[in-house]
C-alpha cells in the first residue's frame, strides 16, 4: 500500500511541478486582460469616458479619436454582467468619469457569457482582473481553464517567436482587425447571425437588471450612459430574427426614453458603413472602427 | 460529480486514503464510508435525489428481509411485486410519463380525437435507470432463491450507491457485487494498478475519442438537411465512436476506480466493434444490460425454447424494451426493433452462437473473412445508430435518405477539417491500440506490460499529454441522459 501511493506521488510529481511550470509561463504572457486592468487601476482617476462591452466595442471602438479621456475595457464574449462586475471593481475611484459607453447588440439582451461558448474566458476574470467570479478551480487557471489550443499556441508564440497575446493599443482598441486582414462578409455575416440568435428570451430579465444597476452607477456618479446598437454589414442584418431584432432596439429605446441620463444611437443598418470599412459580418475593421469613433466622439461631445 | 472532473480529482484520493488508511480495520466504518462518499458523489449533481435512492434501498432491503421470512408462495410475490413496483414505478414516472402521455395523445388523435397531455417539467434523476436494475436484481435473485437476503444494512446501502457504477453502470449483479460488501477488502497492489491504468484508458477513451468525435457528429446530425450523403456517412461512423468512446470510456473508469477500493465489477464492454454477427455484437454492447434483459425477461419469458413465434415474439420483447431503456423516445424503440431484426434470422438459423470467441484469437491479423464479417457488423451498426441519435423518427429518416443520395459519392465537407484528419488518425491509432488489446479486459492491460518501468511511464504520460492537448470540448456523458 505505501509502495503504491510512493509511486503515485513519484509518478505525479513531474506532472504536477510542470503543470505548475506551464501554468505559470502562461501567466506572463501579456494580453489584454492584463493589460487593462493594470491600466485601469493605475489611471481609473483620469478616465472621463469609459467603454464597456463585448467585441463590438472593442473593435469598433478607438478612444484616441475621442475628445474626453477615453478608455477601452471592453473585451471579446463580454456581457453585461461582467461590464458590472469592472464597474463594481472600479467604480468608485471613476472619479471623473463622465460617459460610459455600452453596446447594445442584437444578442446583449438575451445572452451571458457564462452560458455561450465564450464562459471559458471567465478565467480571464478570475486571473487578471483578480475578481473571484466562480468556485471552481478550473476557473482559476489557465491551464485548465478551457481553450487549450489557444494556450498552447499562444505559448509556443510567445516563447519560441516572442509574439504576446496583447491585441491591443494603450488605450484599449482592438487593432488587429485591420482591412488587409478582412475575412469573407458573407459567410462571416449568415454564421454570426445565427451563432447570436437565441433560442428564447430566459436571460432578458436578468440582463435587465444588470443595465438597470449600470444605470444607477452613472446616475450617482452624475454621468451618462449612451447605449448603441454597433454597425453591421448586410450579410449579417438580413439573417437576424426579427423578433429578437426589434426587441433589442424597443427595449433600448425605453431606456433611452424613460431615464434621463441614458441615450440610444442605432447604427445597425448605418448607410455611412460600407463592405470596405467591415473586418467581418459584425466587426469594423481599423479604418470602420476610426468613421465609427468619430462619430461616437460627436455624439459624447453632444450629450455631456 | 462527473469522472473527468477537478472535483472528481481531488474526491478519490480523499476517499482512497479515509478507506485504506483510516477506517481499514473496521469493515462496517469502511461501509458507511462508501455511503457518504457515494452520496456526496450522486448528490453533487443534485441533492435532492438523494431520496429516492435512499427509498429505492430501503424498500429493496425490507423486501429482501420480508422475502427470507416467509415461505408463502403468493406474500413472497406480493413482496417482489412491491419492489418492482417502487422501482418501476420512479422510473416510469420520472422518466416515461411525458413519453407516454403524448404518445397516448397522438395515438387518440388518429381517430379524430384531441386530448390535451398532462406534461410535467420533469428532471430525469441521474442513474435512476441504473440503480433501479440494480436493486431489483438484488430482489429476484432473493425472490428465486439465488442468494440469501442479507441483514447488514450498510452492505446493502453501499451495495446500492457505490459511486464508480452508481449513474452509469454497469449494472451490477447483487450475487456477483453484495458479497464483496460483506467481507473485508484486502489492498492488492497489482490490482490497484491494473486499476489505475483502466481509469486512464477510460479518460482517453472518453476526453480524446468521444469528445473529439461529438464535435462532428453533432455538427452533422444537427444539419444533416445541408450536407452531403458522404458528410452524413462520416457523420454516423462519428457518433459510433463517440458513444462507444463515452461508454465504455465511462465503464473503464469506473471498474478501475472499484479496483482500487478492492472491489472487481463486471466487465461491460469487450471491443464490440470487432464483432463478427450482430449476436456477437450484443454480447460484447453494454454487456451488463443485456445480460439483466436476457436473465430476468428473456429467460422468464422462455428463452429461445418454444417455436418459432415465441422465439420472435421474445426478440423483439427484449431489444424493444432495451430500446426503450435508453430513452422516451420512439427512435430509441425503432433503434431496438432494428437490431431485433439483425438478430432474428441468426437466432432462427442456429447461427447466433456461431463466434463465441473474440475475433483472430491467438493470431495478430483476422482472415478476410472474418474482415469481411467485422465491416458488415460495423456498417449493421452504424446504421441503427443513426436512429439512436437521431432527434426523432423523420430526423432519422431524412437523415437516411439525404446518405443514399448521388452525393454520397462527393467528398465529405466539414468546417475544420484538420481536426477531423487528426480525430480519424486517433480512431486509427486508438482502433489498433483496442484489437492487440482485445483478448484482455481493457486494451491498455497489456500494452506495455513487459515493459520496463521507465518505458511504461513514458507510456503513460504520453496518454495523458494526448488526453491533455488533443482532447475535445468537455462533453457530458451520454449514458448520463438515460
Amino acid at each position: 500500500m505505501k509502495n503504491f501511493c510512493r509511486k503515485i506521488v513519484l509518478f505525479l510529481l513531474p506532472i504536477l511541478v510542470l503543470a505548475g511550470i506551464y501554468e505559470y509561463m502562461l501567466r506572463q504572457i501579456p494580453n489584454e486582460y492584463a493589460y487593462k486592468n493594470t491600466y485601469l487601476t493605475e489611471h481609473v482617476s483620469e478616465i472621463e469616458c469609459l467603454v464597456l462591452g463585448s467585441s463590438h466595442s472593442f473593435s469598433d471602438i478607438d478612444p484616441d479619436y475621442f475628445e474626453l479621456n477615453t478608455f477601452n475595457a471592453a473585451h471579446s464574449g463580454q456581457s453585461w454582467n461582467y461590464d458590472l462586475e469592472i464597474i463594481r471593481k472600479f467604480g468608485s475611484s471613476l472619479t471623473h468619469l463622465k460617459t460610459v459607453i455600452l453596446p447594445v447588440s442584437y444578442f446583449s439582451f438575451f445572452a451571458d457569457m457564462n452560458e455561450g461558448s465564450s464562459a471559458w474566458r471567465i478565467k480571464y476574470y478570475n486571473i487578471y482582473y483578480d475578481m473571484h467570479l466562480s468556485n471552481s478551480l478550473v476557473d482559476h487557471t489557465e491551464l485548465l481553464g478551457g481553450n487549450i489550443k489557444k494556450n498552447t499556441l499562444a505559448f509556443l508564440d510567445y516563447y519560441l517567436k516572442g509574439k504576446s497575446k496583447m491585441n491591443c493599443t494603450e488605450s484599449g482598441w482592438r487593432n488587429t482587425y485591420t482591412a488587409q486582414r478582412s475575412k469573407d462578409l458573407q459567410s462571416t455575416g449568415q454564421k454570426r447571425a445565427i451563432m447570436h440568435t437565441k433560442a428564447d428570451f430566459h436571460l432578458q430579465a436578468q440582463n435587465e437588471a444588470y443595465l438597470q444597476e449600470l444605470i444607477t452607477f452613472c446616475r450617482q456618479k452624475g454621468c451618462k450612459l449612451l447605449l448603441f446598437t454597433p454597425p453591421a454589414y448586410r450579410t449579417y442584418v438580413q439573417d437576424l430574427n426579427k423578433k429578437q431584432l426589434n426587441k433589442t432596439v424597443e427595449l433600448a429605446q425605453n431606456y433611452a426614453r424613460t431615464q434621463d441620463l441614458c441615450f440610444y444611437v442605432n447604427f445597425l443598418q448605418d448607410p455611412r458603413f460600407s463592405a470596405d470599412d467591415f473586418y467581418d459580418g459584425d466587426h469594423l475593421n481599423d479604418a470602420g472602427a476610426g468613421k465609427f469613433s468619430c462619430y461616437l466622439n460627436n455624439y459624447v461631445t453632444d450629450i455631456k | 460529480m462527473i469522472f473527468n472532473s477537478i472535483e472528481f480529482a481531488l474526491f478519490l484520493p480523499l476517499v482512497f486514503i479515509l478507506y485504506w488508511f483510516v477506517f481499514k480495520k473496521n469493515l462496517k466504518i469502511q461501509n458507511t464510508l462508501l455511503i457518504l462518499a457515494s452520496y456526496v458523489f450522486y448528490g453533487w449533481w443534485d441533492w435532492r435525489f438523494l431520496s429516492l435512492i435512499i427509498f429505492s434501498s430501503c424498500v429493496d432491503y425490507f423486501v429482501g428481509l420480508g422475502l427470507s421470512k416467509h415461505d408463502d408462495p403468493g406474500k413472497r410475490k406480493a413482496l417482489l411485486m412491491a419492489s418492482i413496483l417502487v422501482n418501476l414505478g420512479f422510473l416510469g414516472f420520472f422518466k416515461y410519463f411525458n413519453f407516454f402521455a403524448d404518445s397516448f395523445a397522438q395515438l387518440i388523435s388518429v381517430f379524430g380525437l384531441q386530448v390535451n397531455p398532462v406534461s410535467l417539467k420533469i428532471i430525469l434523476p441521474v442513474g435512476i435507470s441504473f440503480y433501479t436494475f440494480q436493486t431489483m436484481s438484488y430482489t429476484i435473485d432473493v425472490y428465486k432463491r439465488k442468494m440469501q437476503p442479507t441483514g447488514d444494512v450498510l452492505a446493502f446501502f453501499a451495495y446500492v450507491s457505490f459511486f464508480p457504477q452508481l449513474v452509469a453502470g454497469p449494472i451490477e449483479r447483487a450475487t456477483h457485487l453484495l458479497p464483496q460488501f460483506l467481507k473485508k477488502r484486502e489492498f492488492n497492489y497489482s490490482q490497484a494498478v491494473d486499476g489505475l491504468k483502466q481509469i486512464l484508458w477510460g479518460l482517453f477513451k472518453k476526453i480524446v475519442i468521444a469528445d473529439n468525435c461529438a464535435k462532428f457528429a453533432n455538427e452533422i446530425f444537427n444539419n444533416s438537411q445541408n450536407m452531403s450523403g458522404s458528410t452524413l456517412v462520416l457523420g454516423a461512423v462519428f457518433f459510433a465512436f463517440q458513444i462507444y468512446g463515452d461508454f465504455s470510456g465511462y465503464s473503464d473508469i469506473a471498474i478501475g476506480t472499484s479496483r482500487l477500493f478492492g472491489f472487481g465489477l463486471m466487465q461491460n464492454f469487450a471491443v464490440p466493434y470487432f464483432s463478427r454477427d450482430i449476436a456477437e455484437f450484443w454480447r460484447r454492447w453494454h454487456i451488463s444490460l443485456s445480460s439483466w434483459f436476457r436473465d430476468y425477461v428473456y429467460i422468464p419469458l422462455g428463452g429461445s425454447r418454444g417455436g418459432t413465434g415465441m422465439k420472435i415474439r421474445n426478440t423483439f420483447i427484449i431489444f424493444l424494451l432495451s430500446g426503450l431503456w435508453h430513452g422516451a423516445n420512439w427512435t430509441f424503440v425503432c433503434w431496438g426493433f432494428i437490431n431485433a431484426l439483425y438478430f432474428l434470422p441468426l437466432l432462427l438459423g442456429g447461427r447466433n452462437r456461431a463466434h463465441l470467441g473474440i475475433a483472430a484469437e491467438g493470431r495478430t491479423l483476422p482472415t478476410w473473412k472474418e474482415l469481411g464479417s467485422i465491416l458488415l457488423t460495423f456498417a449493421l451498426t452504424v446504421f441503427a445508430w443513426i436512429f439512436f441519435r437521431a432527434d426523432s423518427l423523420s430526423h432519422a429518416f431524412s437523415y437516411i435518405g439525404g446518405i443514399f443520395s448521388r452525393s454520397l459519392f462527393t467528398l465529405p465537407v466539414l468546417a475544420d477539417e484538420n481536426r477531423a484528419i487528426i480525430t480519424a488518425a486517433l480512431i486509427v491509432i486508438f482502433t489498433i491500440i483496442e484489437w492487440l488489446g482485445r483478448e484482455e479486459n481493457f486494451a491498455l492491460a497489456k500494452l506495455g506490460k513487459t515493459w520496463k518501468w521507465p518505458a511504461r511511464w513514458i507510456l503513460y504520460y504520453g496518454i495523458i499529454l494526448v488526453i491533455y492537448f488533443l482532447g475535445g470540448a468537455q462533453q457530458e456523458f451520454i449514458y448520463f441522459q438515460f
